[in-house]
């Protein structure tokens, strides 16, 4: 709860709200233009920009992921790059495109990614040297890696689905005491989740099912893992389900052939004599 | 996801036809062992074609195109070397190649 409430994103009393595209053409002119603690207010359309933030704003949209798209002018780099600073609040938004990352938070604290579609980045989110962050419910789908958090403490990934991505769900390198909580990693093409040299994290009751591997856990310690849902790939089960059931089958229709056959040839002796 | 159970369905039958054509080579067959062995082929074969064209109806690339009608050859081929009497000598050859064709198949329709 306490970390709920350090990583919630705080609008002061003198912010004001800047509206894209009627203030300003670009989300980058109003970010540029924005004070600490002020809410930017993005319409519908599609915005092709490398979006850095290095100052305390709140970018949101004003009618959801489906009508609001961020897209890359440069795609070697993240649409949206957080670069230290602290509560950021990004929401409501389809980021697409990156060659890097839907969303890089680098060295940034208490910021908040929610209600997001992020799709076809290379990393969909990437984490490094953050802390105290919440990605919530987000939909991260068909990138490379969905969630890589790198070099990050006690960031918060609560309720996102985070599925068919073309390698990792989400891996976290050298990060301690994150909290990964009431997620789905489903049929990403490699591990859903993955700790590499990372201690004291706690994962629960997620839904890791249809990866190559389900929980990938190495050189870690101290980790809190209970409550998931995991399955192994059907990749490998139902290929020899089904030659099994083709084996009874066979079985099953030569006796039914047998039966009909047998009393077909009684028939004909019959009639033959 | 009814196309990954047709998709199984058409793997099942093909299982079961390369069985039958596997007793019918090593001659332990009897005549409805001939008559389930073609009945499982040709449905296997419009299975397949069920499932390609329910596939091309929404991708229209040159590429699937080109894979859907290579497995038809196969299984035509089959057909073929079948009527030509050379099912004896090469049809463990040939069966093997339709069942990996099949195996394609579900991992192709499989969610990934």
């Amino acid at each position: 709860m306490v970390l709920l409430l350090v990583s919630l994103p705080v609008v002061s009393a003198t912010a004001t709200e800047i509206l894209v595209p009627q203030q300003y053409g670009t989300i980058g002119q109003a970010i540029k233009n924005a004070r600490s603690g002020d809410r930017i207010v993005v319409g519908k359309g599609t915005y092709r920009e490398n979006i850095v933030i290095t100052t305390p704003v709140v970018l949101q949209a004003q009618s959801g992921p489906q009508d609001t798209v961020l897209e890359p002018l440069n795609p070697s780099l993240p649409v949206i790059k957080v670069v230290d600073t602290e509560k950021v609040g990004i929401k409501g938004f389809t980021i697409k495109g990156s060659s890097v990352a839907g969303v890089h938070l680098l060295r940034t604290k208490s910021s908040e990614l929610r209600d997001s579609l992020i799709e076809e980045n290379l990393h969909g989110v990437l984490i490094e040297y953050s802390s105290y962050n919440m990605i919530y419910e987000n939909t991260i789908t068909r990138n490379t890696d969905g969630i890589s958090i790198y070099y990050s403490s006690n960031n918060m990934v609560v309720g996102n689905s985070v599925d068919r991505n073309s390698e990792k769900g989400i891996l976290l390198l050298s990060s301690h005491r994150n909290v990964i909580r009431n997620n789905s990693f489903d049929a990403n093409w490699w591990n859903g989740i993955t700790l590499l040299s990372s201690h004291n994290n706690t994962i629960i009751n997620n839904s890791v099912v249809q990866n190559s591997y389900a929980i990938v856990v190495t050189e870690s310690a101290g980790n809190i893992i209970r409550d998931n849902y995991t399955m192994r790939r059907l990749y490998f089960i139902l290929p020899v389900a089904l030659v099994y059931l083709g084996i009874i089958f066979y079985l099953v229709e030569r006796k039914i052939f047998a039966l009909y056959y047998s009393d077909r040839v009684k028939r004909i002796w019959k009639f033959r004599d | 996801m009814w196309i990954v159970f047709l998709a199984s369905l058409g793997f099942i039958f093909a299982v079961a036809s390369f069985i039958g054509g596997f007793r019918m080579v090593r001659k332990t067959d009897h005549e409805e062992e001939a008559v389930m062995h073609k009945m499982n082929g040709y449905i296997t074969v419009g299975i397949y074609v069920v499932l390609a064209v329910l596939f091309l109806k929404d991708k229209h690339s040159l590429f699937y195109v080109s894979l859907w009608a290579l497995g038809l050859v196969v299984h035509l081929f089959k057909l073929f070397m079948a009527r030509r009497g050379l099912g004896v000598r090469y049809g463990g050859y040939i069966g093997a190649m339709l069942i990996i064709t099949w195996l394609v198949v579900i991992f192709s329709h499989l969610p990934s």
